[in-house]
């Protein structure tokens, strides 16, 4: 069950729509979905990220959630006003659906644990949540948004990410 | 304190001006030839821009920060902080020999970087 990524768990919500009779992809999203999408994937890190500053005692752990939480709220304070300059809404849809039901699930896991064992999963989960986020976003997400700002938004967003990944993988092996 | 640019001058930078006023006609002379510059440091995709500066002591650097997440400059003992500069923020300080000189953001700390001090000449 530890070992269950949320990688695995996003590309596999993403194959079973794809299966279905509305069948639709990431890469059909359009921007105002993609914009929800990506709202609600910031919105999930950052519930992991209060759920360690609860649990965890580890300084570094601790340090790492603040800055997810400072930085995934600059992004989706950015999306709001940009939104909003635009005069648009997000759209729900099947990722934001599949993201949220996996998140339950995993903040369930994790609430659940205490001490190393928690800070373990939580940086591991932060790992692969933030290289599925990154392979959405440069894949799926900035090769088909239309609108030039939201494109120029969502490429900001993605050196973040990446460097959220690097910071997460510095975590997982100083755990080890 | 507070908006676009703040300007923190250190209390080292006052006690060093102090000491060169106090120096002479000869030094304050050569010491008016040399006029401190400002430097800028651009923060874009999680990367000090330059990363490596070189300045004079008493010149002042401007930390201009170009991401959508917050930064900080501080010293690699954390004995200066320019505290969290949001984006298109900036902060500016004045620059010491004592200082230290190596730095790093506190919230991203893969993002490091080099003042140099030259000598004045």
């Amino acid at each position: 069950m530890l070992k269950r990524t949320t990688l695995l768990a996003l590309g596999f919500a993403v194959m079973m729509v794809q299966g279905t009779a509305n069948a639709k992809t990431a890469a059909e999203l359009n921007d105002l979905e993609i914009a929800h999408a990506a709202y609600t994937a910031d919105n999930i890190d950052i519930r992991y990220a209060h759920l360690a500053l609860a649990i965890s005692t580890n300084k570094a752990v601790q340090e790492f959630a603040a800055t997810m939480i400072r930085d995934h709220v600059a992004v989706n304070n950015q999306a709001l006003a940009l939104l909003g300059k635009l005069g648009a809404q997000p759209q729900d849809n099947f990722l934001s659906q599949s993201l949220q039901k996996d998140a339950e699930k995993i903040i369930d896991e994790m609430s659940k644990l205490r001490g190393a064992a928690f800070d373990k999963r939580y940086a591991e989960n932060d790992l692969a949540y933030h290289t599925a986020v990154v392979g959405l976003v440069e894949k799926s997400f900035i090769p088909n948004i239309e609108n030039a700002e939201v494109k120029a938004l969502f490429e900001g967003g993605l050196v973040i990410f990446k460097a959220h990944e690097d910071h997460a993988r510095k975590m997982v092996k100083s755990l080890k | 304190m507070s908006g676009k640019s703040r300007h923190i001058l250190l209390s080292v930078v006052a006690a060093l001006s102090a000491a060169a006023l106090a120096a002479g006609s000869h030094q304050s002379a050569m010491a008016a030839q040399v006029r401190p510059t400002e430097h800028i440091i651009e923060i874009k995709k999680f990367r000090f821009v330059p990363n490596v500066l070189q300045i004079r002591a008493g010149d002042t650097v401007t930390w201009i920060n170009r991401d959508i997440a917050p930064h900080t400059a501080t010293g690699k003992n954390k004995s200066w902080d320019t505290g969290a500069i949001k984006k298109d923020d900036s902060v500016s300080l004045t620059i010491s020999p004592e200082m230290a000189l190596a730095y790093f953001c506190r919230f991203h700390p893969g993002m490091t970087a080099i003042i140099e001090i030259t000598v004045n000449e």
